[in-house]
């Protein structure tokens, strides 16, 4: 935009020109450019605040629950879980405090709890985490087909084997011997945890041969 | 025109565009516009790159780690440095794994937790107490700056607290403790009996055509593996010692320097009266000490008892209550000139006035104590030992740095260095990559005799430090390949193994038929006594019983639950070719009420919440796994 062939007066007139047609356009563009810069970073701050209070609160939770404290512990949880709604420390806190409940024996709020995180957790592994909980307290309670309701929803990852070692614990209580024996095995094919329950499980299933 | 654009750059027009190309590095600094990418990176995640310098620093972290875990234990040339490189290499994905997934979470560390998390780490405490010195020494070992280990530190938090909150909401129902419980401690009644193989094994022949195929067909069972044999230098005190000669002349003087311990000196007791003479004092008083002492000596010659004399007269607080008596002493202990009187007088004598700094003393030779130990004679052979070891030990690093270079500028032969240094070589059995006997058997032998250069190019080792004070050089004078034994050496070997399996399926035969006797209605008690076999009848079995062989009882818990009152038959095949055969009578599950047995219910409630919580944490990280894009850039790794 310069030529450096004019004369300083005829590059300054040549300015002043472009400037009067341009000026308006560019300085909103500035504008417009450092409000954008500034809010993302005003934004991203405020997030990591937010994170930061939350996941203090989470560490106090944690500590009270290393101390035994469950009161106090679920006290924090559901301050974390109405202060910082759908965020991770919620999914977090939902998920602990549902243990909690259960250890109470308030088996439906655990499952209330469970149900959220089941739908809304913020992350699929954690969601799988909450179908595999909820569905075992509903076995526990004798509610076999509740629990394959929630069975029905997983999604198909590296929480296979614990949903097919699930699978066989709904069959059993729904009287299907063969069907449980095939979902151990199933589970024992695959990368699961308690391996040596499902084995004593499934052992105790065992037929006569040829029978 | 260069002049004109040099004029025009420094008006304002070029103010404004410095100032435009200042903003951005303003706000999102410098680094952005440098970047990385120049160095080389091992891997990817994601898109994030995980450099050789990162993964070097944490490989070597790991090995230090490694190497104080394992202590004495720890031996570089066993790691196989290429497994090692990849388990280290896939933990660092599986962080930035987590870490990026923690990012996405939105997880966030305040910088209060950061802060009282450094302050808690023991090792930037001095007395209990956070030390910013030793904070900014520890970081600055470790090469980072405070903001980058802050960084870690909240990384490290982060990454904690996604395992934490799986690990700490994870459940155990009640109905799975029960059924844990009624598992657990279910037992079951046993009858059982062992048809030994042993009876059939004697009576076993083993064909030719068997023996051989079976030969052919576990080849790799009879190979040698690949062996040397070695000459060698043993280079160690003992060895330097015995090349040494020391004459009489020699032990004399080592005995005389360490004459201590072979002996404990002469010491003799003496008591005397002491007229003391400040330092400094003046003529007039030390005469007037001097004829004191003269007086007291006079006393003693005409008669009178020195010890009642020294408690009248001796000015020495210490002796002069007990008569003047000093107790035993040896050479070097006194003053000079009281010392020499003494060694000179005999038992009972009694000195001359004796001046010393001190001041005047009467003395009294009361007893000598001779030498004890032994004599040079005596302990000759002792000391030409203790001589030899003394010179060995000092000539070791003369000798060990001989051998090297004499091993190094001979490399066809160890004659040579054999030969200046005194020593003999040593001839090796065979030794094979798994090492040798006695000194040979240490790793580093092994790695020198399947070296290249010595293996193949003949040459001697280098020279191996075995220990501080122990070098060894070796070179190889046989050498074979693997190679698989043959037949005939080993036919006795194959043919035990194929008697122990013949009888073992001989043994199985007769299980099963009695296994067919049993269904037909046949007690355990019945068919025992028909085959002449002890049967053994236990009520109640335990998932963890330790007198019912293992195999038996892994097979017991296996058999389907009996009904109708009629016993469900079963078999083991033992380990030593054994075969038994089972009845189970009944099963009983375990009671609520023994939870004990379990420790508790509670513990065992937090023992099924642990599993579950690790496994599902495993899952998780599994999970990112295989949703993220994970390259590894260099061959090596991958």
């Amino acid at each position: 935009m310069v030529d450096v062939t004019l004369s300083e007066e005829e590059q300054v007139e040549e300015l002043k020109k472009w400037w009067k047609e341009n000026g308006k356009s560019v300085i909103a563009g500035v504008v417009l450019g450092l409000g954008a810069v500034f809010g993302w970073q005003y934004w991203n701050q405020h997030q990591q605040q937010v994170a930061g209070q939350a996941s203090m609160l989470f560490e106090q939770m944690s500590q009270s629950l290393a101390a035994k404290n469950n009161e106090i512990a679920s006290k924090q949880a559901e301050i974390i879980a109405s202060e910082f709604q759908g965020s991770a420390y919620d999914t977090f806190a939902s998920l602990t405090l549902a243990r909690v409940k259960l250890e109470q024996g308030d088996t439906a709020a655990a499952r209330a709890l469970l149900k959220q995180v089941e739908q809304k957790g913020s992350s699929q592994s954690l969601q799988q985490i909450a179908r595999l909980h909820l569905a075992r307290i509903l076995i526990s309670e004798g509610d076999a087909e509740g629990a394959a309701a929630v069975v029905a929803n997983a999604k198909d990852d590296s929480f296979r084997g614990e949903f097919s070692a699930l699978k066989g614990d709904i069959a059993l209580a729904r009287g299907d011997r063969e069907g449980a024996r095939s979902a151990y095995l199933e589970a024992l094919a695959t990368d699961v945890g308690n391996t040596a329950v499902i084995r004593m499980k499934l052992e105790d299933l065992a037929v006569a041969e040829g029978s | 025109m260069l002049q004109d654009i040099r004029d025009k750059a420094q008006g304002w027009i070029a103010w404004f565009i410095v100032i435009l190309i200042s903003v951005p590095f303003a706000l999102w600094g410098i680094n952005s516009y440098l970047g990385g990418g120049a160095e080389p990176v091992v891997a990817k995640v994601n898109g994030y790159e995980i450099t050789e310098r990162e993964f070097e620093t944490s490989y070597r972290q790991f090995r230090q780690r490694l190497r104080q875990q394992l202590g004495a234990a720890y031996r570089p040339e066993m790691i196989d440095e290429a497994s090692l490189r990849k388990q280290v290499l896939e933990s660092m994905i599986r962080n930035r794994l987590v870490l990026q997934a923690a990012e996405k979470m939105g997880l966030g560390v305040s910088d209060e937790l950061v802060r009282d998390t450094i302050r808690n780490i023991p090792a930037f405490q001095i007395n209990g107490r956070f030390n910013r010195d030793a904070y900014e020494r520890g970081i600055s070992m470790q090469g980072l700056t405070s903001a980058g280990f802050e960084g870690r530190i909240r990384q490290a938090i982060v990454a904690e607290q996604l395992s934490t909150a799986i690990k700490n909401s994870a459940i155990a129902t009640g109905a799975e403790l029960k059924q844990l419980v009624s598992l657990q401690l279910e037992t079951r009644g046993l009858d059982y009996l062992v048809i030994p193989a042993a009876g059939f094994k004697e009576n076993a022949t083993v064909l030719d055509d068997d023996a051989r195929r079976y030969y052919e067909a576990n080849q790799q069972a009879f190979v040698v593996p690949e062996r040397v044999k070695v000459e060698y230098l043993d280079l160690d005190i003992d060895n330097i010692a015995r090349t040494l000669k020391a004459d009489d002349a020699l032990l004399q003087g080592y005995f005389e320097q360490h004459k201590s311990e072979y002996q404990s000196p002469e010491q003799r007791r003496a008591s005397h009266i002491l007229i003391t003479v400040e330092e400094g004092a003046d003529e007039e008083t030390v005469k007037k000490a001097g004829e004191t002492a003269q007086a007291a000596l006079d006393r003693i010659k005409a008669g009178e008892d020195f010890a009642s004399l020294a408690k009248e007269l001796s000015q020495d607080p210490g002796s002069a209550e007990m008569g003047g008596d000093l107790g035993f002493f040896e050479e070097g202990v006194m003053d000079e000139a009281f010392e020499q009187v003494v060694f000179d007088l005999k038992p009972g004598d009694i000195s001359e006035r004796v001046r010393t700094p001190f001041g005047f003393h009467v003395i009294k030779l009361t007893e000598i104590r001779l030498p004890e130990g032994k004599s040079f004679d005596e302990a000759k052979e002792e000391i030409r030992n203790a001589y030899l070891k003394n010179e060995a030990e000092r000539l070791f690093y003369e000798y060990a740095e001989r051998l090297s270079d004499l091993a190094y500028e001979d490399p066809d032969s160890l004659q040579p260095a054999a030969d200046a240094l005194g020593l003999k070589t040593q001839e090796s059995d065979w030794v094979t990559r798994d090492g040798g006997e006695g000194v040979l058997s240490s790793p580093k032998v092994t790695a020198a005799a399947f070296s290249e250069d010595v293996l193949i190019g003949g040459h001697n080792s280098e020279a191996i430090e075995l220990d501080a004070e122990h070098m060894l050089v070796l070179r190889v004078t046989e050498h074979e390949e693997a190679a698989t034994k043959p037949f005939d050496s080993i036919r006795m070997q194959v043919d035990d193994i194929l008697k122990v399996e013949k009888a073992a399926k001989l043994a199985r035969e007769k299980g099963e038929a009695l296994q067919v006797r049993l269904r037909q209605g046949a007690n355990m008690e019945q068919v025992a006594g028909e085959a002449n076999l002890e049967w053994v009848n236990k009520e109640s079995v335990s998932r963890g019983d330790d007198e019912v062989p293992p195999a038996v009882l892994s097979s017991l818990f296996k058999l389907p639950k009996p009904e109708g009152g009629k016993p469900v038959y079963g078999e083991a095949a033992l380990e030593n070719g054994d075969f038994a055969v089972i009845a189970l009578g009944t099963v009983k599950a375990g009671e609520q009420e023994q939870a004990e047995k379990l420790g508790g219910m509670k513990a065992l409630g937090e023992m099924v919440r642990r599993a579950f919580g690790e496994s599902y944490y495993r899952h998780l990280l599994q999970n990112l796994r295989d949703e993220a894009k994970v390259e590894y850039t260099r061959q090596d790794q991958g």
